[in-house]
């Protein structure tokens, strides 16, 4: 080790320890932290980020089949739950390439991501279809890349269906979740999406819209067209901006909030 | 279960009550402290499908490569 560039460590001296034995102790420390717990304690001083990437089907109550590339509900869940709570997380880059999947992991994941109280942001890669749409929404600011598409269709009923008034009934309140947290977290107001969910003559077999990047913008689902830069800084510019509000709180309460 | 995809149900169900493609699913488990999911080779090996965590730096780490084989 050359000594120009060695970090030196503020850790006071065990009495009658020399400066190299304590210097020692200090690296021992960082790598049993590193080797322990996985974690580091380089940070990025525009703020620590994690990302989440929800691939494939959102995978819910049941278990899909092996040819599904699946997204767990039981695995995100509980990585949103310990971002929000890890104090050395800063925000969060959610990353959409899905196809759809359940409504109820799909909305309990776009509910979760929606209450937290650190900066989000996402970016659609590729295709946030179906229940992909609410989860995109969900983070405080969306992007979509150029070509990547979102299709908004109705919701279906799988298995056996009775064929009553009331099957019709509970359908149309199963995609009222949707179209209500849609346009409770993005600027599309509840008729326009149900509108666009409607449409005839847009897919082939299908009734719905197929959104391409800058149209998605235009509808008001997403917020702006965009790459991995661009989803970045909006992130650290949220980051900043909570962290000039939380200073400006501590300094009106006296210094309280440390 | 409402399935809300774009993928046809009966091609996601496809093979829901056979097990004869029960060889390609993958098994979580837990190595150097991260969770991932493996593809089983041989006793107790296993090459590296995915990883599973947030945190950015988890992926560039050389060990935790995808394609990786591990022994657990």
């Amino acid at each position: 080790m050359t000594e120009v560039n060695k970090v030196t460590f503020s850790s006071p001296a065990v009495k009658g320890e020399t400066q190299q034995e304590c210097e020692n102790r200090d690296v021992n420390n960082d790598i049993d932290a590193i080797k322990e717990l996985g974690s580091t304690s380089i940070s990025n001083p525009k703020g620590n980020i994690h990302c989440l990437t929800i691939i494939g089907q959102i995978e819910g109550h049941i278990i899909l089949p092996p040819q599904n590339k699946t997204t767990k509900y039981e695995h995100v869940i509980p990585q949103l739950v310990a971002i929000e709570e890890d104090k050395s997380i800063d925000g969060l880059l959610l990353i959409l390439n899905t196809v759809g999947g359940d409504v109820e992991a799909g909305l309990a994941i776009a509910e979760m991501i929606a209450s937290m109280s650190k900066p989000t942001v996402s970016l659609i890669l590729g295709g946030g279809h179906s229940i992909g749409v609410p989860m995109a929404v969900a983070t405080d600011y969306s992007f979509i890349a150029p070509s990547a598409t979102m299709t908004i269709h109705p919701l279906r009923l799988n298995g056996m269906i009775i064929g009553v008034p009331q099957t019709y009934e509970y359908f149309d309140k199963m995609q009222e979740r949707v179209v209500q947290f849609v346009s409770k977290n993005s600027n599309i107001s509840s008729d326009k999406f149900r509108e666009l969910m409607l449409k005839t003559g847009e897919l082939a077999n299908d009734v719905g819209t197929v959104l391409f990047g800058e149209e998605a913008v235009n509808s008001g689902i997403i917020k702006a067209v965009g790459g991995l830069s661009e989803a970045l800084k909006k992130l650290y510019e949220l980051i900043e901006l909570k962290r000039n509000s939380q200073k400006l709180l501590s300094e009106n309460t006296g210094g309280e909030i440390q | 279960m409402i399935l809300y995809s774009i993928i046809p149900a009966d091609i996601v169900f496809d093979g829901f009550d056979s097990d004869k493609k029960n060889n390609m699913r993958l098994i979580e488990l837990e190595y150097m402290g991260e969770k991932i999911q493996a593809i089983p080779v041989s006793n107790g090996e296993y090459i590296i499908a995915r990883l599973l965590s947030t945190s950015p730096k988890t992926y560039l780490n050389p060990a935790l490569q995808p394609g990786n084989v591990i022994k657990v």
